[in-house]
C-alpha cells in the first residue's frame, strides 16, 4: 500500500493567512484574538458572491491549486470538503429574513422566498452546503467529490481521501474545511486546504481510528474544521522538527468522533 | 477485490412505504401526486404550483413519529425507512455505520422548521446581546443543524458505528450510498447508506418555485410531471427517504442473507459552472458515467437500464439526454424518471431512485417512464412501455445531478455469485 504524503497546505484564519505565520498560537491563545476579515488578498469576486466561511475556503483552496496542480489536471483532481451544519446557514438565512420583515422575523417564512428568484439565488450563493460547486466554479477542480457536514467532517473528509490514497484508487486529492461565525456563538474562523498524494511530499500522515491524546488546540472552537486544524498546526510541527504527532478530537457536541492523525517526517 | 451487494432496502415514500409496496406502484404506474390544498389549505394561494407528493401517513410513519424526541417530518422517514432495515438483521445492522444524505445550505431539510429555528436563534442572539457568549448546545437539537436528524437517529436505533452526513443538493444520499459502499470496499462487513428529505412545505414550494422548477399543470396535476416530454414545465417536490444494508457479498452469503444487487461501479464529478443551471455540454456528467463504467469493469453497451434524474425541466432533461449518450457510446436501454410518481425528493431522491434500479434488477421489469405524450427530439432516448414491461436486465445506471452542478452516479449489477 503507498503512503500518503502532505504536498501542501494553506489555510485563511484570524491568526494569520499563510503557512509562514505560525498556527501555533491557536494552541495558545486563551480567546479568539481578532475578528477582522482575515484575508486581505480573498479574491474579490468570491466574496461578493459566497458566505463568509465559503470565501474562506475558496481563498484558501485557490491559494492551494494554484501552488500544486497543474492547470491540465484540475479537472480530474479529487475533491473532499467539510461543511459546517447549520449555524453558518442560519446567520445568513436570518439575515436574508430581516432584510424582509424587520424584526418580526418567523412571518416570514413565505416571503423570503416570495420576493423573487433574484434573493433565492442569492441566498443560494450565500450557502455553504454548495461548497463543492463554489470551490468548483472558482478553482476548476471537477473531480470526484464528496460534502461531508456537521461535527467532526473535516476528519471524514481527510479520511476518505486517505483511504482511497492508500487503496490506489485515487492518486491525489483536494481536502477542504471552512467556517466562520460570529464570535457571539462561537468562536472559529478558518479555511483550509490540504493536497495530497500518494507518491512524494512534504510529510507523511497516517490516519487511524483509536483515540490517542488530545491536541492542544485551544481558544477556538471548532465544529466542521477541527481536524485540518490540528493537521496544520502538526504539518508546522513536523517541518520545524520531524516527530510524530497523534490527535484525538471531541467534537463540540460532547461527542469523541474517535480518530488519531499522525504525521511524521518529511519523505 | 471485495464485491458490495445490497441486502436490505428501506423506502417511504409517496408511492408506498416499504420496499415491496414501492415497487408494486412504481410498476404500475401509480402517482404519490395531491393537490397541496389539501396540506395547506389556502397558504399558498398565490403561487401557481397546486401539487406535490406526500408520504403516506401510513401506521409505520406514524409509529416512526412517536419515537423521536423532536420528529422532524424528514427524520421520521429516515426512521420508518431504517426500521425496515433494522428488522431484517438487526444484529448486523445495529454495528453498521450510517451514511446520510440531507439538505441544508442550499435546500434546506424541513424549510418551515428551520425558518422557525432561526428566527429563535436569532431571538436569542438579541437576548444575550452581540458579546454574549452563545453555546453551540443551545440550538443542538433544532433544525438548524443538519446532522441533529441522523444523531437521533442513531440514538433510537441504537447503532453502534459513526454517523456522517452528507450534503450535495440532490446528489446527497448518492454521495451517501457511494461512501457506505467504500466502507464495505475497505474492510466493513456492513454499512447504510440513503437519504432523507421534505421540502413540501409552504417555504420549500416557494424556493423550488422561484428557481423555476416546479411544474404549474395544476389542471392535470396527476399526469402533470413529463420527463422528456415537448411540453414538459418541471417537476413537482416530494418526500420521503430510503435506506440500504450494504455489505460485503461472502459476509452476507455466509449469513444466508437474500440479495437483492450487486453494487459494482460508481463516479461523481462538479461541472463548477453554475448555481442551478447545468454545463451545457455535459462534459462533467459524461465523464462520471465513464469513471463507474470504468469501476465496473464494462463499457456501455452493457448497461441495460438508466434511471435517469429526469426532472422534467427543459435544460435538465437535454442535457441529461446527451449525458447518456455520449456515455453510453451509441447503447440505447431503457430510460425513465421515477419523479412523475414520487415527484423530487431533492437530497433523498438518489437514494428512493436506487430502490427503483433495485427493483428493476430483482424483478427483471422496467421502471415506466410516466406522462410522456411527445416525446421531445432532443431527447431522443429509448422510454419503456408502461405497465413495467419484462426484459433481462442485468445492468442499471442511476443518475442524480444536483444544484451547483454537484453529480453522482451508481451502477448495480444482477446478483450473480460467480
Amino acid at each position: 500500500m503507498p503512503d500518503v504524503y502532505i504536498q501542501e497546505l494553506t489555510y485563511e484564519s484570524d491568526l494569520g493567512n499563510d503557512s509562514s505565520q505560525s498556527l501555533r498560537a491557536l494552541g495558545l491563545s486563551p480567546e479568539p484574538t481578532r475578528r477582522s476579515w482575515c484575508a486581505p488578498e480573498l479574491d474579490r469576486r468570491a466574496r461578493r458572491e459566497l458566505s463568509r466561511p465559503a470565501a474562506l475556503v475558496v481563498a484558501a483552496t485557490k491559494r492551494c491549486v494554484e501552488r500544486s496542480i497543474p492547470l491540465h489536471a484540475r479537472e480530474r483532481t479529487p475533491l473532499f470538503v467539510a461543511c459546517p451544519s447549520g449555524p453558518e446557514i442560519a446567520v445568513p438565512f436570518v439575515e436574508h429574513v430581516l432584510a424582509f420583515a424587520g424584526d418580526d422575523a418567523r412571518r416570514l417564512s413565505r416571503r423570503v422566498f416570495a420576493d423573487g428568484a433574484g434573493n433565492v439565488l442569492d441566498y443560494l450563493r450565500a450557502s455553504v452546503g454548495n461548497l463543492p460547486g463554489h470551490i468548483a466554479k472558482h478553482t476548476g477542480v471537477r473531480g470526484m467529490n464528496a460534502c461531508f457536514t456537521g461535527a467532526g467532517a473535516s476528519f471524514m473528509a481527510l479520511r476518505k481521501a486517505y483511504l482511497l490514497l492508500r487503496h490506489g484508487v485515487i492518486e491525489n486529492a483536494l481536502v477542504v474545511a471552512g467556517e466562520s461565525l460570529d464570535a457571539a456563538v462561537w468562536p472559529a474562523d478558518f479555511g483550509a486546504a490540504l493536497y495530497l498524494s500518494n507518491h512524494s511530499g512534504r510529510a507523511r500522515v497516517e490516519v487511524d481510528a483509536q483515540v490517542r491524546e488530545s491536541v492542544p488546540v485551544q481558544g477556538a472552537h471548532f465544529e466542521c474544521c477541527a481536524t485540518l486544524v490540528s493537521l496544520a498546526w502538526a504539518f508546522e510541527q513536523a517541518e520545524a522538527v520531524p516527530r510524530t504527532y497523534s490527535f484525538a478530537e471531541i467534537d463540540g457536541w460532547g461527542r469523541s468522533v474517535g480518530y488519531s492523525l499522525t504525521g511524521t517526517e518529511a519523505s | 477485490m471485495r464485491r458490495v451487494v445490497i441486502t436490505a432496502c428501506g423506502v417511504t415514500s409517496p408511492i408506498g412505504n416499504d420496499f415491496m409496496q414501492f415497487s408494486e406502484g412504481l410498476f404500475a404506474g401509480d402517482t404519490g401526486a395531491r393537490l397541496l390544498e389539501e396540506l395547506f389549505g389556502s397558504d399558498l394561494h398565490d403561487v401557481p404550483v397546486a401539487f406535490g407528493a406526500p408520504v403516506k401517513n401510513t401506521a409505520e410513519v406514524a409509529r416512526a413519529r412517536q419515537c423521536l424526541e423532536n420528529p422532524h417530518k424528514s427524520t421520521t422517514f429516515a426512521l420508518a425507512a431504517l426500521q425496515q432495515i433494522l428488522v431484517t438483521a438487526p444484529d448486523v445492522v445495529c454495528r453498521a455505520s450510517l451514511q446520510c444524505g440531507v439538505g441544508i445550505g442550499q435546500l434546506l431539510p424541513d424549510l418551515a422548521d428551520l425558518v422557525e429555528a432561526a428566527a429563535a436563534f436569532h431571538d436569542a442572539l438579541l437576548q444575550r446581546g452581540n458579546n454574549a457568549q452563545l453555546r453551540p448546545d443551545h440550538a443542538r437539537e433544532s433544525a438548524l443543524f443538519s446532522d441533529a436528524g441522523a444523531l437521533q437517529l442513531q440514538r433510537v436505533l441504537g447503532l453502534q458505528g459513526p454517523v456522517r452526513n452528507f450534503v450535495s443538493a440532490c446528489a446527497a444520499a448518492t454521495q451517501a450510498c457511494i461512501q457506505a459502499c467504500e466502507e464495505v470496499l475497505f474492510g466493513a462487513d456492513v454499512a447504510i447508506g440513503g437519504g432523507h428529505d421534505s421540502l413540501l412545505s409552504v417555504a420549500g414550494i416557494y424556493l423550488m418555485h422561484e428557481l423555476g422548477t416546479l411544474s404549474t399543470n395544476s389542471r392535470a396535476y396527476r399526469s402533470a410531471v413529463r420527463p422528456f416530454d415537448r411540453e414538459r414545465d418541471g417537476t413537482m417536490i416530494g418526500e420521503g427517504a430510503a435506506y440500504f444494508l450494504f455489505e460485503e457479498a461472502q459476509h452476507a452469503r455466509q449469513r444466508g442473507a437474500e440479495i437483492m444487487a450487486e453494487v459494482v461501479g460508481y463516479g461523481s464529478s462538479l461541472d463548477g459552472y453554475h448555481v442551478t443551471s447545468p454545463e451545457p455540454t455535459g462534459r462533467a456528467g459524461i465523464r462520471m458515467i465513464e469513471d463507474a463504467l470504468a469501476m465496473a469493469g464494462i463499457d456501455g453497451s452493457r448497461i441495460d437500464y438508466v434511471n435517469a434524474h429526469g426532472t422534467a425541466t427543459s435544460m435538465n432533461d437535454a442535457i441529461e439526454t446527451q449525458i447518456i449518450q455520449q456515455s453510453l457510446q451509441g447503447n440505447r436501454p431503457f430510460v425513465s424518471s421515477t419523479k412523475p410518481q414520487i415527484g423530487h425528493l431533492i437530497a433523498a431522491c438518489g437514494a428512493v431512485e436506487l430502490a427503483a434500479c433495485v427493483a428493476a434488477l430483482r424483478f427483471q421489469r422496467v421502471p415506466p417512464n410516466c406522462n410522456l405524450e411527445t416525446p421531445d427530439p432532443e431527447c431522443d432516448l429509448r422510454f419503456p412501455e408502461l405497465g413495467g414491461p419484462s426484459a433481462t436486465l442485468d445492468y442499471a445506471l442511476c443518475n442524480s445531478f444536483g444544484f451547483g452542478g454537484q453529480n453522482a452516479c451508481m451502477i448495480l449489477r444482477r446478483w450473480n455469485a460467480d
